[in-house]
């Protein structure tokens, strides 16, 4: 019981370690001013449109959301472990009776919540904007709020998994740029390889592509994540009917898909070597 | 500083210069195919969708109202096709094509495609069966497909009770005249861009015009049991004050079937896109 406690508090404070470098590299201050630029600028784009003013601003949004967010997850999960790799501060958490998976596990939950507030944040100057438009210029079909806000939500655990696979890569690399070449690598292939796993199986996949490609694309769909499942956009930019089915599919799939990421992470830090 | 800021804004408007020089080929850009495209840009496929029709639209606006040149209207469409394809739900490209593609280009066949596979991913929007049923009955007159879309039109806007009935009112009876006006009349007041909202507000008045002297026709049919030989007819029959002017800087004329032309044929002066066939 006592050791349960003890592995709880360290955790929280590996988890309260992230959360204060988030904050001492002013991220959230960084995503109030993204998202006060999202507030300005978003109406000045959707006026180019010609027939869709609230879809055009929706889709600039959300862009904007899961682009700074893509990049606030590689800059964050990249100095999660290199900053103390380099300042040799792992030596002295390894020679303390901390286990290295709660000092891991701690670290992404601090970085899971930094992520959650920028994109809560920058959800909800997009939501200030998209409701101030939708009221000037109304959509012939009611917006989507319920349909927003579970984007928005899978998004973020689109954000959760690249970070963690950022964290896996980091365990074992030795360059900083490694990582984040190779997660920057598995984020636009996550997107494509379901659409890939599509084509080998149809008859003109069958016929235009040899076995060896083929097999390839099987084996890169069942290693990389399926991003797109997570990708509701067309759901929220044009109110296209969510799958209840499909959504919770998809989440208890993150869950998995994130567990096994993470133990991987903890099984290679735990054999890494850093003497 | 300031050997630096004049080398900046020197060198700024020179390659403005040199950049609005380009021929009209270059100026749209070049877009590589949709399946590529979405898989550079991960999620973010559908704003490249858009970007692409935007561009399309500022490359139309710029070249066509501001500097009067021929667009390339087979890299327009092209792009066109690569935003839908990218983004089968993106109504400006759709919406950018029927404005554009067939009144100017003569693509009507390349648009309907466009349309039709965007209705099948909008299957609730009404405008896309309408915009698909006007270009089957005006260009292609096929009126047993445009009667079948505007059907579809009418099942998704019941409130619109001329849907209905314009099938067998137009369709069968002719008047594609009147049809185009009542077309245009739909898309006009939603047309948000400048550039094409001038293009319809012009293309409805010289519809209006060529409505003007066929009502005056029929009047004259029915007065004299006879077509008139000219327009001049109807001017002597005191059935028109003066023969409407021609908005694109025609004159109007009746050919051998006694069918109202006009020599600019519907096309701005110096272009040949298009003619009016009733």
């Amino acid at each position: 019981m006592h050791s349960i406690l003890e592995r709880k508090r360290q955790l929280a404070a590996f988890m309260a370690v992230a959360i204060k470098g988030g904050v001492r590299d002013r991220v959230i201050g960084a995503m109030v001013v993204v998202g006060l630029i999202l507030l300005l600028t978003t109406p000045v784009v959707a006026l180019f449109s010609m027939r869709q003013v609230l879809a055009l601003a929706t889709s600039y949004s959300l862009s904007i959301i899961s682009l700074m967010g893509l990049l606030l997850t590689l800059f964050i999960a990249m100095g999660l472990l290199a900053r103390d790799l380099e300042q040799r501060q792992v030596h002295t958490i390894c020679s303390l009776p901390i286990s290295r998976t709660t000092y891991l596990l701690g670290k992404f939950l601090g970085f899971a919540i930094l992520i959650f507030l920028a994109v809560a944040i920058l959800g909800c100057f997009s939501a200030g904007a998209l409701f101030v438009l939708e009221r000037i210029h109304p959509a012939e079909r009611a917006f989507a709020w319920g349909g927003f806000f579970i984007g928005l939500w899978f998004q973020y655990w689109v954000l959760l998994i690249v970070g963690a696979i950022t964290i896996l890569f980091s365990t074992v690399a030795t360059s900083n740029f490694l990582p984040l070449a190779l997660s920057v690598g598995v984020y636009l292939g996550s997107y494509s390889s379901e659409a890939v796993h599509y084509f080998v199986r149809t008859a003109a996949g069958q016929k235009e592509l040899g076995a060896a490609v083929r097999l390839f694309g099987n084996v890169v769909y069942w290693i990389l994540p399926n991003f797109s499942a997570f990708d509701l956009k067309a759901q929220i930019i044009y109110g296209v009917a969510l799958n209840g089915g499909e959504l919770l599919l998809t989440q208890l799939y993150a869950v998995g898909y994130l567990g096994v990421v993470l133990l991987l992470a903890t099984l290679a830090f735990a054999r890494r070597d850093f003497l | 500083m300031l050997v630096l800021v004049v080398l900046l804004v020197g060198t700024q408007v020179e390659l403005t210069r040199v950049r609005d020089a380009r021929p009209p080929q270059a100026r749209l850009g070049f877009f590589p195919p949709a399946p590529v495209i979405k898989a550079l840009s991960a999620d973010q496929y559908q704003f490249m969708s858009q970007v692409i029709s935007l561009q399309c639209l500022f490359y139309f606006g710029t070249l066509v109202e501001l500097r009067s040149q021929a667009p390339d209207w087979r890299r327009i469409y092209r792009a066109v096709y690569t935003s839908t394809r990218l983004d089968p739900y993106n109504m400006d490209a759709y919406y950018f094509a029927q404005a554009v593609l067939t009144w100017e280009t003569g693509m009507t066949q390349q648009a309907l495609e466009l349309l039709e596979y965007g209705f099948a991913h909008r299957s609730w929007d009404w405008h896309l069966p309408f915009y698909i049923s006007f270009d089957y009955a005006f260009f292609l007159k096929d009126y047993e497909k445009a009667g079948m879309y505007l059907a579809k039109a009418a099942e998704l806007r019941p409130e619109v009770e001329w849907y209905a009935t314009l099938a067998a009112r137009y369709f069968y009876e002719g008047g594609s005249t009147a049809l185009a006006l009542s077309y245009l009349q739909e898309m006009i007041p939603a047309a948000r861009n400048e550039a094409i909202k001038k293009r319809l507000v012009t293309r409805a008045r010289a519809f209006e015009a060529v409505l003007q002297i066929e009502q005056a026709i029929a009047a004259y049919k029915e007065l004299f049991q006879t077509d008139p030989e000219g327009l001049g007819r109807l001017l002597e029959a005191g059935l028109l004050e003066r023969i409407p002017d021609d908005p694109y800087g025609g004159d109007f004329y009746l050919d051998e079937q006694g069918r109202v032309r006009t020599t600019s044929k519907l096309a701005p002066v110096g272009k040949t896109h298009g003619s009016h066939k009733n």
